[in-house]
């Protein structure tokens, strides 16, 4: 019997290693650091639900000075997570039809879960352009001078990543019309003793013509319980590795880690130390791209968190002939 | 006023309108509003055919004499296979009679057949999303999910379908009105199956109410999500990145997507999903869709909806997701509930000064 179930588990063996053709080559620096990270453990912490309510409040009452929230017209998500407030452009003297109702809006806010985006909706391309610097300061002396955001020694606004919004025109002679610039957005990293919460952002929208803010948003930044820090057990080396091995199991492709770095997120009430791998695939001359993802992964043993995707996962049908 | 009088007065006008009836020539079409591409069925209509000495109509052009009533002309004008671009046709015609006082003529009428409106561009707004098949069994689980966010959250529009991506979605007419597509890409390239060949050159595709000769294609706005540096702004083969998109001179007799098309959104650069692996895996694909959900919803263009659920749920370091919309600024302020519009091809003064590209940088 013992000899039948030996010679059952290596045909097993021998069937799961030549289906599974995928790999992911973490070479031996990038293992280094990885150990070195779990090396230096580094604490969970709960958020502060009642102080982000309150920062939420100060949001919604700066929001309320700009549009009228008692007024505007409220959509509710179908998840009932979300609400928005939209305020609508009526242009010309034009009759106000029901399409015309449902136009585009000179102003929107959108509270969900842990989230507040506040637009105000402008198109006004300009030739000016601000230098990422002066961008980056606008939106930081814009939270900070409106408290939305609680600074602590060890839960700061990083510096800015800044992204502009650019348009040109398309001509026949396949050329492209000088650059407009639409917007720029300064996004602020979150960093906690150093660490960047990779799912904590705030983002200013500035026209760089007038200077005036177009848009802000905060997303999965509570503010945290800094006494509630706890040092708790993190997984082992290799089951962090077989952890990210498994991420890519299921391709077909090679993939070489190009970066790792250590980091937190932020989700289910808790902020607690993670791992991100950006990887690269190995492409052949004349092969497809193959896709890529970033891989976000755990470190500490045993959270409580909530998983999975929020709704019912649908699959798609085959081929039919369409309808209308 | 005498009764003869009266009587005097009703016998003129009806003279009057039997002498407008009765003597000269019409000519009807059909479709009412031609677009290029439609085999248009002209009919020639002769009032007393039998009084007449001759009658001539010009069709874009085209002589065709006239000797019986009512006479049916079909004037075809897909490009495909007339091998011809027609942007407008004149219509004319005159019409003789023994009595050369009733001597008629009709036109000259020009035709705009540059601006459309088919059959499809109706009021039940509609959305397909298509979900490619992947080499790597997690990236079309990652998709599904994606999708299938979207569906649960999205009310705006009713979906019509939810399908594996395969050529025919490329290669047929489509009734919906939004199209949403998951998957690989390249510059131009979809990416809808696992094998390298699986690949759609989208320079060899239409959309919009001119895509299909005859048949009619009501595709506004073409999304397609983590497919990478489709919408790259970079040349290729020596090709400006336009050139795969519109029509241009050299270009017009071939497809491409920009026939009719509103909006095309999707990413410049590399796309690329996080994935979080805190015991199971979950990615900000979701986010995406779910926050794109929203801003269609409530009204945002749907140009901003989609660079904002970027900016807003992607991770935009390394250079990584920069979006990008090519558009034709008529649409531009479109939302999800903007009524239906003409469309557009080249040649058209609503063509090419009108159109735009926009993107993060």
């Amino acid at each position: 019997m013992r000899k039948i179930i030996g010679l059952l588990s290596v045909v097993l063996l021998l069937i799961i290693v030549s289906v599974a053709n995928a790999e992911i080559i973490i070479d031996r620096q990038v293992q280094a650091e990885l150990r070195v990270i779990l090396e230096k453990t580094q604490p969970v912490y709960h958020v502060d639900d009642e102080k982000g309510m309150m920062i939420f409040a100060v949001i919604d009452k700066w929001v309320g000075e700009r549009m009228n929230l008692e007024t505007a017209e409220k959509h509710i998500s179908k998840d009932k997570q979300s609400i928005a407030y939209s305020v609508r452009k009526i242009t010309g003297d034009q009759p106000v039809t029901k399409l015309q109702e449902k136009s585009a809006f000179n102003s929107f806010y959108l509270q969900s879960p842990y989230k507040r985006r506040y637009i105000k909706d402008v198109t006004e391309p300009v030739k000016i352009r601000l230098a990422n610097n002066v961008v980056e300061k606008i939106g930081r002396e814009f939270i900070r001078e409106h408290g939305f955001c609680q600074e602590t020694a060890l839960d700061i606004m990083a510096k800015a990543e800044v992204i502009a919004r650019i348009r040109q025109k398309v001509f026949e002679k396949e050329t492209l019309g000088e650059k407009l610039v639409m917007v720029q957005n300064a996004i602020f990293n979150r960093k906690i003793d150093g660490l960047q919460v990779f799912n904590s952002r705030q983002i200013v929208g500035v026209h760089p013509k007038s200077k005036e803010i177009l848009s802000y948003k905060t997303l999965n930044w509570t503010p945290l319980k800094e006494d509630s820090a706890k040092k708790m057990e993190y997984e082992s080396l290799e089951v962090i590795l077989d952890r990210i091995k498994k991420a890519y199991e299921k391709s077909s492709d090679t993939f070489d880690v190009s970066k790792i770095s250590a980091g937190m997120y932020q989700q289910s009430g808790l902020i607690f130390p993670v791992v991100r791998i950006k990887a690269n695939p190995r492409k052949e001359e004349g092969s497809i791209e193959p896709g890529r993802k970033n891989l976000i992964v755990g470190l500490v043993k045993d959270l409580d968190l909530e998983l999975g995707s929020r709704q019912k996962v649908m699959q798609p049908d085959s081929v039919k002939e369409s309808r209308n | 006023m005498r009764l003869s009088d009266f009587f005097l007065i009703i016998s003129f006008t009806i003279y009057l309108i039997s002498s407008i009836g009765c003597n000269g020539i019409t000519i009807k079409r059909d479709p009412f509003y031609p677009k290029q591409g439609d085999t248009i069925d002209f009919t020639v209509e002769i009032d007393d055919v039998g009084d007449m000495t001759s009658s001539n109509v010009w069709l874009g052009g085209q002589h065709h004499t006239i000797i019986s009533s009512p006479k049916h002309i079909p004037f075809p004008t897909c490009k495909y296979t007339t091998n011809q671009y027609f942007t407008s046709i004149e219509v004319k015609g005159d019409v003789q009679y023994f009595d050369v006082s009733n001597n008629d003529t009709y036109g000259p009428e020009t035709l705009d057949l540059t601006t459309g409106w088919a059959d499809y561009e109706n009021t039940s707004r509609t959305y397909s999303i298509y979900v490619a098949h992947e080499q790597d069994d997690s990236m079309e689980d990652i998709f599904v999910e994606a999708a299938s966010e979207f569906i649960n959250e999205f009310g705006s529009f009713a979906k019509d379908q939810y399908q594996w991506a395969h050529p025919s979605h490329f290669n047929n007419q489509n009734a919906a009105d939004m199209l949403i597509f998951l998957g690989h890409g390249n510059h131009h390239h979809y990416q809808w199956g696992k094998n390298n060949a699986d690949a759609i050159d989208l320079s060899t595709t239409a959309f919009g109410n001119f895509a299909f000769c005859n048949n009619y294609s009501d595709v506004d706005y073409l999304m397609f999500f983590f497919s990478c540096n489709l919408l790259s702004l970079d040349d290729f083969d020596g090709q400006h990145f336009s050139y795969y998109w519109l029509n241009k001179s050299s270009t017009r007799l071939e497809k491409r997507p920009f026939m009719g098309l509103h909006q095309l959104l999707g990413f410049r650069t590399l796309s690329v999903i996080t994935e979080s692996c805190f015991g199971v895996c979950s990615d900000n694909g979701d986010d995406f869709f779910y926050t794109l959900a929203e801003y269609f919803d409530t009204g945002s263009q749907i140009k901003n909806s989609w660079l904002w659920s970027i900016g807003d749920e992607l991770d935009q370091s390394d250079g990584e997701n920069r979006g990008a919309v090519f558009f034709n600024d008529l649409y531009e302020h479109d939302t999800v509930f903007t009524g239906e519009k003409d469309d557009y091809i080249y040649a058209s003064p609503n063509y090419y000064g009108h159109l735009w590209v926009e993107y993060h940088e």
